[in-house]
Order: C-alpha cells, then sequence, then structure tokens
C-alpha cells in the first residue's frame, strides 16, 4: 500500500514540467536512450536498418490481421510485452540504489517502451485499447520481479564427452541442458511426422548463437591444438561436432521420410552456415576490450537471409570470414 | 633483453604514452609503479600486441617481439563462461606435457573440477597465473598478480617468482602495493603522465616512498585538506 501511494505521489502533487524535465526518472530514461544508441553502434547500423524493414513488414503485413479482429490480445500486447522485461530484469538493485522511486522509474521506462507502439494504434484510431494498455502498463512495476540466481553446476556427465577444445560446446550444454533435451526428446519421438525433426533442429540451430557470445583470452587461442590454420581447424571440429549430435535425427529423417531427402540437405546447408557465422562472427570481434558480443541480433538477420535468400547468407560468410581473419593475432596462421 | 624504444600510443586525443622507453633484462623482475591511468596496462598490452602503437618498437632479442612468446597475465582475467578449471588448465599447457597440474595445485589449492564461475577473485587470479606458468613462455607480463590473493598465496608468489627468475625470464610486474614490488623486484620504474619519471634500482628502493610523496601526493593532500576544512 504504502509502495502505490509513494508511486503514484508525484501524479497527484502540482509538478512543473522543468521539474519533471529535470528529474531523476528524465535522467535514465535519457540514460536508457544512450544505452541504446551504444547498442546499435555495437551491433551496426546497417543490421539495424535490415531488422528495423523485417519488423516494419511484420507490423505493415502481419500485425493490424492480428489485431484488428482480436480486440483482447491488442490490449494484451502490452503486458505480454512489458511484464517479462519486467520479471526478468536485473538491475533492480541498482535502481534501489537511486533517490527516487524505484517504481517511477520503471513505469517511465515501461510507457516510454510502449509509446510505439501506441503510436501505431493511434494511427488506427484504437484508443480504447491504447488508455487501457498504459493502464496495465502503470500497475506492472508495482509487480515483484523474479529473482534469477545463475546455477554453476559443473557435474554433467554428459559434457565429459564433449572434446575440451570444443569448449563453447561444453560451456553451452551446461547452461542450455534441459532445453537441449526436451528438444532433442520431442523430435526423437514425433520423428514420424515430417515436419517434427527439421523445425526441431532449426530451434537448436537459431539459439547456438547463445554458445558464441563470448571471446575467450588469446591464451586459449594460442594453445588450440591445431593453430597453424586456426580458423579452419576451429571451422572443421564445431562442424563434425554438430553433425554428430544431430546424427542420430538424420537417420531418422531418413528412415520416415526418404522422400523428403532434399529437406535434409536444405537443413545440413542451413546448420553448416549458421556454426559457421557464429564461429566467424565471434572471432571477427576479437580484441582486448571485447570479452563479450551481442550476437543474436545479426544472426537472427544471418538466419532468416540465409533461409529466405540463400546467396545473402553466403555473402554475410565472406564478409566476417575476412573480417575474422583481419581481427585475429598475427601469427594464428589462416 | 626485452627492449621498449620510444613508443607512443594514444586513445583518441588523449595520449596515453609518451615517448616511452624500458629495457628488461633476462633473469630480472622489472616492477611497474604509477597511479592508476598512468599507462601501465596499456604498455602491457603494446608489448602483449593487443595494441599497436603509433609510433616505437617492442624488440626481443634484436628483433620485433613475437607475442606468443609472452604470457600475460591481466588485472582483471577473463575465463569462458561454465568452463572448469581443470579444463581451462588442460587447454592452455597442450603444447606443454611436462607440465604436471597437480603438483602445482599442492600450491595453489584451487578446486579445479568447479566452474571457474564459482572461484573468488583471488582464485580466479590463480587459476590465470597456473595458465601462463604452465605455458612456459620467456617473458611474463604479471598486472597486477597480488590482487585479491590471501596471505599464504602472496608468500607463495614470492616463492615462485624467485624461482622464475632463476629460469631466466624476463618478468615484469605491476603492483598498488609499493613493498611487493620492493620484495620482488631488481628495478622498479616509475610511469607518470605515461612516460617514465625515474627506473630505481635496488639500492635506491628506500627513495620511492619519498620520491611519490614529495611529486605526486602533496597536490592531492592540499586538495583532500580543503573538502575536509568546509
Amino acid at each position: 500500500m504504502c509502495k502505490a501511494v509513494r508511486y503514484f505521489a508525484p501524479l497527484t502533487s502540482t509538478v512543473t514540467l522543468t521539474k519533471v524535465l529535470k528529474s531523476l526518472v528524465s535522467k535514465i530514461l535519457i540514460f536508457r536512450l544512450k544505452q541504446l544508441w551504444r547498442l546499435f553502434k555495437q551491433v551496426g547500423f546497417a543490421r539495424i536498418v535490415l531488422l528495423a524493414i523485417i519488423i516494419a513488414g511484420f507490423l505493415v503485413f502481419e500485425l493490424h490481421d492480428l489485431i484488428s479482429g482480436d480486440y483482447l490480445l491488442a490490449v494484451l500486447i502490452y503486458p505480454l510485452i512489458i511484464l517479462p522485461i519486467h520479471l526478468l530484469r536485473k538491475d533492480q538493485g541498482f535502481l534501489r540504489k537511486l533517490d527516487c522511486s524505484k517504481e517511477s522509474i520503471l513505469a517511465g521506462e515501461y510507457h516510454s517502451l510502449a509509446l510505439p507502439y501506441s503510436i501505431y494504434l493511434v494511427y488506427f484510431q484504437q484508443w480504447s485499447t491504447i488508455i487501457i494498455g498504459h493502464l496495465l502498463i502503470t500497475i506492472i512495476p508495482l509487480l515483484p520481479s523474479i529473482k534469477v540466481e545463475k546455477r554453476y553446476r559443473a557435474n554433467n556427465q554428459f559434457v565429459k564427452w564433449i572434446p575440451v577444445n570444443l569448449f563453447e560446446w561444453r560451456s553451452y550444454f551446461r547452461q542450455r541442458k534441459f532445453f537441449l533435451f526436451i528438444c532433442l526428446v520431442l523430435a526423437g519421438l514425433f520423428s514420424a511426422y515430417a515436419i517434427a525433426i527439421p523445425i526441431a533442429i532449426l530451434i537448436l540451430v537459431a539459439s547456438f548463437s547463445e554458445a558464441f557470445t563470448h571471446i575467450e583470452s588469446k591464451e586459449l587461442i594460442e594453445s588450440y591444438p591445431k593453430n597453424s590454420n586456426f580458423l579452419r581447424s576451429k571451422l572443421k571440429d564445431h562442424s563434425i561436432f554438430i553433425h554428430l549430435l544431430f546424427l542420430p535425427f538424420y537417420a531418422l529423417f531418413l528412415l520416415f521420410h526418404l522422400e523428403l531427402w532434399y529437406i535434409l540437405v536444405l537443413l545440413l546447408v542451413i546448420i553448416e552456415c549458421s556454426i559457421c557465422f557464429c564461429l566467424l562472427f565471434k572471432y571477427s570481434w576479437f580484441g582486448y576490450a571485447q570479452s563479450e558480443i551481442h550476437n543474436q541480433i545479426p544472426f537472427v538477420i544471418f538466419f532468416i537471409s540465409t533461409v529466405l535468400f540463400f546467396p545473402v547468407g553466403i555473402a554475410f560468410l565472406y564478409f566476417y570470414w575476412k573480417k575474422a581473419i583481419k581481427a585475429l593475432p598475427v601469427y594464428v596462421k589462416n | 633483453m626485452l627492449k621498449i624504444k620510444s613508443v607512443n600510443f594514444s586513445y583518441g586525443e588523449e595520449q596515453v604514452l609518451d615517448d616511452l622507453s624500458l629495457e628488461f633484462k633476462a633473469g630480472n623482475i622489472h616492477g611497474v609503479l604509477g597511479a592508476n591511468g598512468a599507462g601501465k596496462t596499456t604498455l602491457f598490452q603494446i608489448i602483449y600486441g593487443l595494441l599497436t602503437p603509433s609510433k616505437g618498437d617492442v624488440i626481443f632479442s634484436d628483433n620485433n617481439v613475437d607475442t606468443s612468446q609472452i604470457g600475460y597475465l591481466e588485472t582483471e582475467p577473463r575465463f569462458y563462461p561454465y568452463m572448469k578449471g581443470a579444463e581451462y588448465i588442460d587447454l592452455l599447457s597442450h603444447r606443454s606435457p611436462s607440465f604436471d597440474v597437480d603438483i602445482w595445485n599442492e600450491v595453489f589449492k584451487l578446486p579445479l573440477n568447479k566452474l571457474i564461475d564459482t572461484y573468488s577473485t583471488g582464485m580466479k587470479k590463480k587459476v590465470a597465473l597456473l595458465g601462463i606458468i604452465s605455458q612456459d613462455k620467456p617473458i611474463l607480463l604479471l598486472d597486477e598478480p597480488f590482487n585479491g590473493l590471501d596471505l599464504e598465496s602472496v608468500e607463495n608468489l614470492n616463492l615462485i617468482l624467485k624461482e622464475l627468475k632463476k629460469e631466466n625470464k624476463i618478468i615484469v610486474l605491476t603492483s598498488h602495493i609499493l613493498e611487493v614490488l620492493k620484495i620482488n623486484c631488481d628495478k622498479i620504474s616509475f610511469l607518470y603522465k605515461g612516460s617514465v619519471q625515474k627506473t630505481f634500482s635496488k639500492s635506491g628502493f628506500q627513495d620511492i616512498n619519498t620520491y611519490i610523496k614529495s611529486d605526486i601526493t602533496q597536490h592531492s593532500e592540499s586538495v583532500i585538506q580543503r573538502i575536509f576544512s568546509q
């Protein structure tokens, strides 16, 4: 109750516009914009434009059809986007330290985030949707967030069969063992349906970028068993590993759907390209200051480009191959 | 002999190293002392080949230094997530088959079968150091190796440094703890605003405190007094 009173207090008091602009909430919002700008710079403006085109395409061709016939869905899009962000955000400790109501800051951020969608709805004159949506957003900051504590458990017996030099996969398997297990088991169980294995593999491949978000230290690159042709060795070792992992599923697919062999060929190409992209993108960022990279957006763009317009994907690979060779240490002969 | 010859480096407009020259002898431990931002880490990154100087050279045995001959311990070592200590050492010692991790771990006492993510700051430092030692390289750049170590580990590291020195390695180390440098080093260079202000040999170590006090902290002292007198 006390929390709610504190939260709504600024709305009931007479606060001038200048005061609001000078407030901590506006400072935080400006800070968030700066963060977004830095993220854009890191991801690359060309990729952001490409992503914006994909999103705009979705908005124009799909979203309107989706929401125009369903009022409830149009309203629910507000909490469906904001609620996961609120529940999983990790900066609540930092916000608590600030000399301002944490809920006001959160509300400021969430309303700003929802603004593009509201503007989109203004175009279709869905006024009641906008009002109810923003009312729902106003309540969200009062909800407690979920404390996600990373659990570090090393003793997963199944990672022992992954060679130690494929540490990216060891790391990924330790983090995502349940997700992998469920995907693979479901794919196996429903392998009689032609769609099951390709979908499971595509979902897994789409998640693989997560295994390559960290760049190892120079010492680890130097110590790679066959570093006389470092990049080629890496690509080869990772490809072999991933195809061995999927081998039972390739076999199951051929067993049940031999007539659809060309789907499997397409899948193999997508898997191969995706692994190459993840590795090449990672090493293209090699440098001291960079230990973690934001590869999700570039990977999504690459993945969609490869699936829909294959040659674009190949162009991406060539570009990052060149970039990775340039970024890696000279003595790692490529 | 490792020679740094008239090295210049800047981050944009900001000149970080300004015509810096230094020499490090084999079988010697050379300390580099300086305030935060004096250019110590930048110097190490240039020697290690992570940064390219705008001017100057790094020469080792009359040739441009081959950075694969250098072991570099960063101030805050970084590791691949969800990797065990044993895996890290296994990968790094790949080319040194004679390296016996178990004997070394009797000194370091690390839980090598646990993920590095669960290690404390000191443990992370130790596993990174163990990795560098396992590679047996002729040049060692140790940036703040004593940070976060407990008393026992500090003593162990002092002993290890002595032994590495006997193996004729070139060891360059930085620390903000002057006493640590005095115990281990044969020479200590004082970096100030990107250049070497003065290099002290062992016989002149007793003058370092007075030198720093007179040149550097006088200004801060008067400012602090002004702040608290308000």
